[in-house]
């Protein structure tokens, strides 16, 4: 597997096509981070097409091609927080918001929904790890591959953050 | 271990939630390839770029030459210099000026002026003034060889020579501040000092500030005039003067020029005289002239010649021909007043000079006049005589002769409170006294002293009847100051010297 850094420069000594790798390996974990803030499957794609663009144009501003991830999903949550804002009004006052419960077409439960809030609070080397294992499967060892990180290091951080995301949803519950 | 497990299924089922069609990679690469992005520029300047991101020296360094760069050009945007108004205004062919004086206090219009230049030398100038009900009105046409002057009032017309020989230009003539030199430029006897007023400038005016100084730099500093101008910012012309009342010798009045620089038709030079005129005999410049000789009557070649009449500062000098013959040509605006006083400087003998005074011979006033004047042979006086029958200028002086005598010799040295030297400190006379009177009498032989502080003024005429001299030293950072020295006939005065005080911050 190439490391998010080696895909980076690629990138940006000229070989656009390597960007859909990027696009590729974190699209679930950009949807992942603009539902957080949307609530909505549907609006978190096109966020995420958008941030993923904006990324693209910006690629040269980045400073260490290692952090791609973390950056990425900064990018990802300001366009988020710019499309909520610029959402219309009415959404918040649609009666249907007033049973959350009841589950919408492209919204995830409330379990699940804490699940998410709870992962997107974690600290950015965990949370990065979990997203890649998780939401886009990659294996740990792959995980590791992508972050040149070692596979202990990312076994580690996995089995951390495991901890810290019960200890997080345990709280919320009570 | 349940519990473990537990939370992974969880993140896999959410991962499974956040299920993803595939769609977004196709879309975002469409995108990026419909916009045809520029994108993440691949290249050396690129690199270069990230590298000077990524040290903080470099960022810091970079910050500084954005903003050194910033304040040059800012500066430059700003640099803008009197030297550049004067000459945007030297390369424009036509000048029209408006000149308007009003009454400060009523806010009437006493008088207009108006001017129209054509370069090199053509020159329309209409005054009307209003007493009362009376309009004077007067037009003076000059093409650099002759002038005519018309008087609607008593409708004459009068031909005379061109005066533009004597002052720059005709322009320079009607602005009588001599504004459009280069600043902190000495001209007859003044100083301009120009300077951009920042707080006044407007996105399209500069202003600037006129500071008229004395030259000599003697006069009290209240005594210092001032002007302001306003020049378009884009052209650099200048659109308008307004001279203070006390500048322009105007009491309670504010003097105002508005100038506009269209083409000018070339008929409103030409010299017709209107119907109904009288044309006056030619009006001849008033003359100066005789011959400068050694005490035996053999001709001094090359003499340097000094004419001044009243007021004080306007002098005018000219050299003699090898015949030891000298003329000098007066102007109709500062005529030959009482008393004129001329020297003569031989070209290489510091111990002889010449001098003669042409006083009024019917004074006004006799206790007024300086009856120890003594007057010497003066040649042909031409008077001119005013409506009361009295003379009050001269017209024409010639046939004067200057016969060279012995000279007085000055010497001395220039010194700070320390007794340390001043070098290039300036010493000349100022005043000469006679028993009743005082004259300003500064030969302008000027004489700067050495690097030991010493200075010896030569060529110093001996004025018969005279009491003492006095003479003033003046240095930059320092207090002028005066020293009078008794005449006792004798012809070496030595050990005249001079103590300067350093003077505070900003005193010259």
């Amino acid at each position: 597997v190439q490391s998010d850094a080696e895909l980076v420069n690629a990138v940006l000594n000229g070989e656009k096509e390597v960007f859909a790798a990027l696009v590729k390996r974190y699209e679930r974990p950009v949807c992942a981070a603009a539902m957080d803030v949307l609530d909505n499957h549907m609006d978190a794609q096109e966020v995420a097409q958008d941030a993923f663009v904006r990324a693209y144009e910006n690629l040269h501003l980045l400073r260490k091609a290692s952090v791609f991830g973390p950056w990425l999903m900064k990018i990802t949550r300001r366009c988020a927080l710019t499309a909520a804002r610029r959402r219309p009004r009415e959404t918040a006052l649609d009666p249907t918001n007033a049973f959350p419960s009841e589950k919408k077409d492209g919204q995830l439960d409330e379990e699940r929904q804490r699940l998410l809030a709870a992962v997107v609070k974690l600290p950015e080397s965990e949370k990065q790890v979990i997203m890649l294992r998780y939401f886009s499967s990659h294996s740990a060892r792959d995980v590791a591959g992508i972050l040149g990180r070692s596979v202990g290091t990312v076994t580690k951080q996995l089995s951390r953050a495991h901890k810290r995301l019960r200890n997080i949803l345990e709280r919320s519950e009570k | 271990m349940t519990a473990k497990s537990n939370i992974e299924e969880k993140l896999e089922e959410l991962g499974r939630a956040i299920s993803s069609d595939g769609s977004i990679v196709e879309n975002v690469m469409n995108r990026i390839k419909a916009k045809s992005l520029t994108g993440p520029h691949a290249g050396k300047a690129q690199n270069i770029w990230r590298k000077i991101r990524k040290t903080r020296i470099a960022k810091l360094a970079s910050a500084a030459a954005v903003i050194i760069l910033l304040v040059l050009l800012n500066r430059g945007r700003d640099h803008v210099l009197w030297a550049d108004v004067s000459a945007a205004f030297k390369r424009v062919d036509c000048v029209h000026i408006f000149m308007r004086f009003t009454n400060e206090q009523e806010g009437k219009v006493i008088g207009t002026e108006q001017c129209w230049i054509r370069k090199p030398n053509l020159y329309r100038h209409e005054k009307s003034i209003t007493t009362g009900n009376v309009v004077e009105k007067t037009v003076i046409i000059d093409n650099g060889v002759e002038k005519l002057e018309l008087d609607k009032k008593a409708q004459t017309a009068q031909f005379s020579e061109s005066l533009q020989d004597i002052l720059p230009g005709p322009m320079e003539m009607l602005l009588f501040v001599k504004f459009f030199r280069e600043p902190d430029t000495t001209f007859a006897g003044v100083k301009f000092i120009v300077s951009k007023i920042r707080q006044e400038c407007t996105r399209e005016e500069l202003a600037f500030d006129v500071k008229v100084l004395p030259a000599s730099g003697l006069t009290k500093a209240q005594d210092q005039s001032k002007c302001k101008i306003w020049a378009d910012k884009k052209t650099l012309l200048i659109r308008r003067v307004h001279i203070s009342p006390k500048y322009s010798g105007l009491k309670d009045a504010s003097l105002r020029y508005v100038f506009d620089y269209p083409d000018i038709d070339p008929n409103m030079f030409s010299f017709n005289i209107p119907e109904g005129y009288t044309e006056l005999p030619k009006k001849v410049r008033p003359v100066v002239s005789g011959v400068v000789q050694y005490p035996d009557g053999s001709p001094v070649a090359d003499a340097k010649v000094h004419i001044r009449g009243f007021p004080f500062h306007h002098l005018r000098k000219c050299r003699t021909d090898e015949a030891g013959r000298f003329e000098a040509k007066g102007d109709y605006c500062i005529n030959l007043r009482f008393p004129i006083r001329l020297c003569a400087f031989p070209p290489d003998s510091p111990d002889l000079a010449a001098w003669t005074i042409i006083t009024d011979p019917e004074p006004w006033d006799k206790e007024d006049d300086y009856p120890d004047f003594p007057v010497p042979e003066c040649g042909n006086v031409e008077l001119v005589i005013d409506p009361n029958g009295r003379a009050f200028k001269c017209e024409r002086a010639t046939g004067i002769v200057l016969t060279m005598e012995p000279a007085l010799q000055i010497t001395g040295t220039v010194t700070d409170q320390a007794s340390q030297p001043i070098a290039g400190s300036k010493v000349r006379v100022i005043s000469l006294k006679y028993k009743r009177a005082s004259l300003g009498w500064a030969t302008y032989l000027l004489e700067i002293t050495d690097s030991r502080g010493r200075y010896k003024l030569t060529n110093q005429p001996v004025c018969r009847g005279a009491v003492s001299l006095t003479l003033s030293a003046e240095a930059d950072g320092y207090i002028p100051s005066e020293k009078e020295v008794l005449l006792d006939g004798s012809l070496v005065y030595e050990g005249v010297d001079f103590d300067l005080c350093k003077a505070k911050v900003g005193i010259k």
